[in-house]
């Protein structure tokens, strides 16, 4: 299969990844039906994965493992990619998660999200981290963005 | 207690039709408690992330 990601593209991608500190887990929920990108989701991450020790991807169908995409609260919304941090054998979901296939200008975002995982720090002023710890409330954000 | 979710339009189109998402970036806050149109500076989703939430 021919590769998505060109090699000048994979080398600075590499470079880059030599700043990640610490482990990321990927989790990509991918559906049978109706789900044009799904494929390509797949092996972008795979490509993209090879590139750092500290990210390790696992690839899981919606409706096999129902339970599991429930938990990660990505149920109908293949391809949907959870980003999480990794420690040993625990999993710490952030609720981070990019829906559809992050090409184009999105490829950025895949990868400065798997910088800011890797991280574990959101960067953000105390002032949102002080309002952020004090939420009662669930609260969903949805960032609708295109590739282009 | 925070899910934030990166939606590729194109892909989603039940869900931006269901908010009328026409300019990009667009962030809906619970389901359109709270609406942010356009990339702005981390003060202004503060402000409106308090406005439709509530302090």
């Amino acid at each position: 299969m021919e590769k998505l990601l060109p090699e000048d593209i994979v080398g600075q991608i590499r470079e880059v990844f030599q700043q990640l500190k610490n482990p990321v887990q990927v989790l990509l929920f991918v559906s049978q039906e109706n789900c044009d990108y799904c494929e390509s989701t797949r092996q972008l991450l795979e490509e993209v994965s090879e590139l750092s020790d500290q990210i390790s991807l696992s690839v899981h169908d919606m409706a096999e493992e129902a339970d599991l995409a429930k938990l990660y609260r990505v149920e109908g919304k293949a391809p949907a990619i959870v980003f999480a941090a990794k420690e040993g054998d625990q999993i710490t979901d952030y609720g981070i998660r990019y829906l559809g296939i992050p090409s184009g200008h999105e490829f950025t975002t895949l990868i400065q999200d798997l910088i800011l995982v890797s991280g574990r720090d959101s960067g953000l002023s105390e002032q949102m981290r002080t309002y952020v710890k004090a939420l009662t409330k669930p609260v969903h954000l949805q960032v609708f963005v295109t590739p282009t | 207690m925070v899910l934030a979710e990166g939606v590729e339009a194109t892909e989603f189109q039940e869900l931006s039709e269901k908010y009328m998402i026409s300019g990009v970036p667009d962030t809906v806050i619970n389901d359109s408690a709270g609406r942010v149109v356009g990339a702005v500076p981390e003060q202004n989703m503060l402000a409106e992330l308090m406005r439709a939430l509530g302090k």
